[in-house]
């Protein structure tokens, strides 16, 4: 089992407390009493599709620092069949489910 | 003890407890996958009580990212509550400062969810801050003991499950139920290609600037639409 270093772990939860805070609070606790401008009140409709995309896009399009998109690349394959059932179920455990299974299944049946 | 417009809440949010509590349950597994201890994923349940921000935080600690870029995206997939906290924010009543703190604490998007229909249309109703209270409570129940249950079933599962792969999944499923037209869809194209382009930057700074550049993209197709529109 990794471990991970307690000087990294403890300040980053502290850090997330502060981001939490921030971010909920910013017109309940920081400025009860201010508006923010129309175009960051537009851009933070893309913040999910953004970030999102950009946390899982290196997992399952690189293998050892290369692009791999084939029917080899198991975890790619599984993200695929995940977001088709995101897509049209737009449920979280379900999409979970499903790509565990094809993950499984894919590396069971042969191909890693 | 507990009001009536509190119970009500409280009532009103068991529907999502269910999904709450499992993901709760995959966030506390995904801790212990990726090497906190039992007391230190409890911790940041309990301290940072931020779900999709907890793991993200995870993935950026087991790829070696430093404590500036842990904290700069946390505050990014937080962002959407600065909106939640501006629905709500200025229809609460006066309240104490303590309890002010408390609501930026407990605050979630399901305590946005169930309440905003209410502080929309009956913005000055007394009843509308128990109700949120109670919401968010129930809310904050159903996370802490999913959270606690996956860590507990975390320690028992073995590695070759890849239950971290659950956490790229979940990731996904947002990031795909976010796109809802050409301008979201752009900023999800764009936001992984930068960040595979980006993998090798140093500090996972590629991150960042893919979900910069992912934002700027969806804004900038947003407007060309527009203008495409008001030029028929």
């Amino acid at each position: 089992m990794i471990s991970l270093d307690p000087w990294i772990v403890w300040p980053a939860i502290f850090l997330l407390f502060a981001a939490s805070v921030c971010t909920r609070g910013a017109f309940i606790l920081l400025f009860p009493r201010v508006d923010i401008p129309p175009v960051i009140r537009r851009a933070l409709r893309y913040v999910a599709p953004a970030i999102f995309a950009a946390l899982v896009a290196p997992d399952l399009l690189l293998a050892g620092n290369q692009v791999s998109i084939s029917v080899g690349n198991s975890k790619f394959v599984a993200a695929i069949v995940a977001a088709l059932v995101a897509w049209r179920t737009r449920n979280a455990l379900i999409t979970i489910f499903i790509g565990m299974m094809t993950l499984h299944g894919l590396r069971y049946f042969g191909s890693t | 003890v507990f009001s009536e417009p509190f119970l009500a809440g409280a009532r009103a949010s068991l529907p999502a407890l269910p999904g709450t509590f499992s993901f709760g349950v995959i966030t506390g597994v995904a801790m212990i996958g990726a090497g906190l201890t039992p007391t230190a994923a409890m911790g940041m349940s309990l301290i940072a009580y931020a779900g999709t921000a907890q793991l993200v935080a995870l993935q950026l600690m087991v790829t070696g990212a430093p404590l500036f870029v842990i904290a700069l995206a946390a505050f990014i997939v937080n962002l959407r509550f600065v909106l939640f906290s501006l629905t709500i924010g200025p229809k609460l009543p006066p309240l104490r400062r303590r309890s002010r703190w408390m609501m930026s604490y407990l605050l979630s998007d399901n305590g946005y969810g169930f309440t905003v229909d209410r502080f929309t249309h009956r913005p000055t109703d007394p009843e509308n801050y128990p109700f949120l209270v109670g919401v968010c409570w129930m809310i904050w129940v159903g996370w802490e003991s999913g959270s606690l249950v996956g860590i507990l079933f975390g320690s028992a599962v073995p590695a070759g499950w890849s239950l971290e792969f659950v956490v790229t999944l979940t990731f996904l499923g947002f990031g795909v139920a976010a796109i809802v037209d050409r301008a979201t869809l752009a900023a999800f194209v764009v936001g992984g290609g930068v960040a595979v382009l980006g993998w090798e930057w140093p500090l996972r700074l590629g991150l960042i600037v893919a979900a910069v550049a992912g934002v700027a993209t969806g804004l900038a197709i947003e407007r060309l639409t527009r203008s495409a529109e008001a030029s028929r």
